[in-house]
């Protein structure tokens, strides 16, 4: 059958097919030719998964797609989602513009892709040794983790990504099994991640020393809020994770060399980092625990911290420091100064860094007078950062950090086969 | 077939890791890209991209498309999902030579490379369409262009970009369905 040309018609505009169901008849012209001919509607549903194929769907979309494929029972395979139409529009992008004969990744690029799967690989590993061993707690703590992220269909489910986040999990690993017992050290890494949306004591960051201000830099001088802000706060947490939970890792908090010194005396100025390594801290009840959960793409995160006293002298103050694999590990990312009041426990604040860090691997803190610096104070910073990590596996226990050139292991919240 | 870079992958070969980022990264690189905004974002998305191939690589199936097409489908959707994401509510207009590039008259020679079968043959079905509907359709896959962006770029009413994007590739499909490999994915 010849071609059937017609004019484009500008009144038929989107709100017609906008308002079609699954097998409600759409518009019937545009004269496609040969055997094409024969197409006289388009579904919703098919509609919904070309704009996926194409142009992508926002969450709406998404929800509405979901309910359409579950009505039509058009699943394919296991994946629970009919990707032909991504089939095809990728088949379609190699032919029309195939990719240049030889063209390579970059070597750091290529390097970091290598680097990243070696630790999926052993995420792997230790998921398969931990199966089944999760708790009861865990499962809950799971379970409201994915209610939370409103499951996102596109992702895998994988206890091992909500273990370690970013962290290498071959250096977890390493560094547990010196204790016995590590499936339950695991266990408890897990629960460390799913713990964040715990309720805590909340509070803000006050930026300063970067080129940009805080987002959260709203009271400034005012560190710690308290309850006002606190259910603020934790909505804000439980919505970051809930957007950004393909793309989250944490930050383990880095080992000083002096860190037992400045432990036992925070309550005088020290001008001292403060704080070990996260699995160390397991087992070290007195001394600061914490993590910084961190959306590289969003460039922001959270603090939780406990352990960490009130700082007595007038005029003293926490600051926050991220390090940035990719730069000076003597010239961490200022990520903005806080308070703790005094009882406070356990405190929860919203980070963001002064300039973009773009391989977060740990983060720091140390003592400032008021309003922070824009270098840490101590000099020895460079001890407790990439040297130390980069010497191997000998160090694991203190050095959960990712290797140089930084991994992104996300926490994945949820189940059906990925993209 | 279990030998395929993807399946070894699977697996959880560590040399097959290294393959697919040597046989693939090429490829992903180039889609990263195309579509990014930011040439800062690149990098990573190229990490989401390799991410996403090792998690989804169980799924690759031969009977139903070259490796080269799974990999640009899992990279295109990580892609188009990424645009949308971290897009920073900027619509960035396509470039002049974007829109020349997609509009271009004269046919763009198809991938004749065995690997890339179903893509071959839709672009001979595409360039039966009028060229208006091949240039909306380029436009939309090569750079995963939003369709507000086509009309504004192109001068078409919204609706006629819509009808003609989402009416030619499902017309595409539909025709490869009849006639391909496609109709076994569906019948799955």
């Amino acid at each position: 059958m010849p071609p059937t040309p017609s004019q484009p018609d500008p009144r038929r505009d989107d709100s017609t097919s906008r308002r079609g169901r699954a097998g409600e008849p759409g518009r019937q012209d545009d004269g496609f030719a040969g055997d094409l001919d024969g197409l006289d509607s388009i579904s919703r549903l098919d509609e919904l998964l070309i704009d996926r194929a194409t142009v992508g769907l926002d969450a709406s979309e998404e929800a509405e797609l979901r309910l359409l494929l579950e009505q039509s029972g058009r699943t394919v395979g296991a994946t629970g989602a009919d990707d032909t139409y991504e089939m095809l529009a990728a088949a379609m992008d190699l032919a029309m513009q195939p990719p240049a004969k030889g063209e390579k990744l970059p070597v750091q690029l290529r390097n970091r892709i290598l680097a990243a799967g070696d630790v999926w690989l052993n995420q792997r590993e230790l998921e398969a040794q931990i199966t089944g061993s999760r708790s009861t707690r865990a499962d809950a703590r799971v379970e409201l983790l994915e209610q939370t992220a409103l499951l996102d269909d596109r992702t895998d489910t994988g206890v091992l990504a909500r273990i370690g986040g970013g962290m290498s999990a071959r250096r977890v690993i390493a560094g547990l099994r010196q204790n016995s017992g590590w499936l339950a050290a695991a266990a408890c890494l897990t629960l460390a991640v799913l713990g964040w949306l715990r309720p805590t004591t909340t509070g803000t960051l006050t930026g300063q020393g970067g080129p940009s201000t805080m987002a959260t830099a709203a009271q400034p001088g005012n560190d710690i809020t308290g309850q006002p802000a606190a259910d603020d706060v934790s909505t804000r947490l439980a919505r970051f994770i809930a957007d950004n939970h393909d793309d989250l890792k944490l930050l383990p908090l880095a080992m000083a060399s002096t860190a037992q010194r400045a432990i036992g005396t925070i309550d005088e100025p020290t001008e001292d980092l403060v704080g070990p390594p996260a699995q160390l801290a397991l087992a070290a009840t007195a001394s600061p625990v914490g993590e910084v959960i961190w959306s590289s793409t969003q460039q922001s995160g959270f603090l939780r911290l406990s352990g960490l006293p009130s700082l007595k002298r007038p005029g003293d103050q926490y600051q926050l420091w991220i390090v940035d694999a990719l730069r000076d590990p003597t010239h961490p990312v200022p990520a903005g100064v806080f308070d703790v009041p005094a009882g406070a426990s356990e405190v929860l604040l919203p980070v963001n860094a002064a300039v973009r860090i773009d391989h977060a691997v740990r983060f720091s803190i140390t003592v400032e007078r008021s309003g922070g610096s824009v270098t840490p104070s101590l000099d020895s910073l460079v001890v407790d950062g990439g040297e130390a990590a980069d010497q191997g596996e000998q160090n694991a226990p203190v050095s959960v950090e990712e290797p140089a050139g930084g991994t992104h292991a996300p926490i994945k919240v949820n189940g059906t086969t990925g993209s | 077939m279990r030998d395929s870079i993807l399946h070894r992958v699977a697996d959880g070969e560590p040399a097959a890791i290294r393959e697919l980022t040597d046989r693939y990264g090429g490829l992903v690189f180039a889609l990263a890209r195309r579509f990014s905004f930011d040439q800062s974002e690149v990098d990573d998305a190229v990490q989401e991209i390799f991410v996403a191939l090792w998690k989804s690589a169980a799924r690759f199936d031969p009977a139903i498309g070259s490796e080269d097409t799974f990999v640009a489908m899992v990279a295109r959707r990580r892609l188009i999902d990424r645009r949308r994401r971290i897009s920073r509510r900027i619509q960035a207009a396509p470039t002049d030579q974007e829109i020349l590039a997609a509009s271009a008259a004269a046919p763009i020679e198809a991938d004749k490379s065995e690997n890339n079968e179903l893509g071959a043959w839709a672009m001979e079905q595409l360039h039966k369409l009028r060229p208006e509907q091949q240039m909306v359709i380029r436009m939309s896959i090569l750079r995963g262009l939003s369709h507000e962006q086509i009309a504004q770029a192109t001068g078409m009413p919204l609706g006629t970009v819509k009808t003609h994007v989402r009416r030619g590739i499902m017309a595409l499909r539909e025709s490869a369905a009849a006639t391909s490999t496609i109709r076994q994915r569906q019948e799955e």
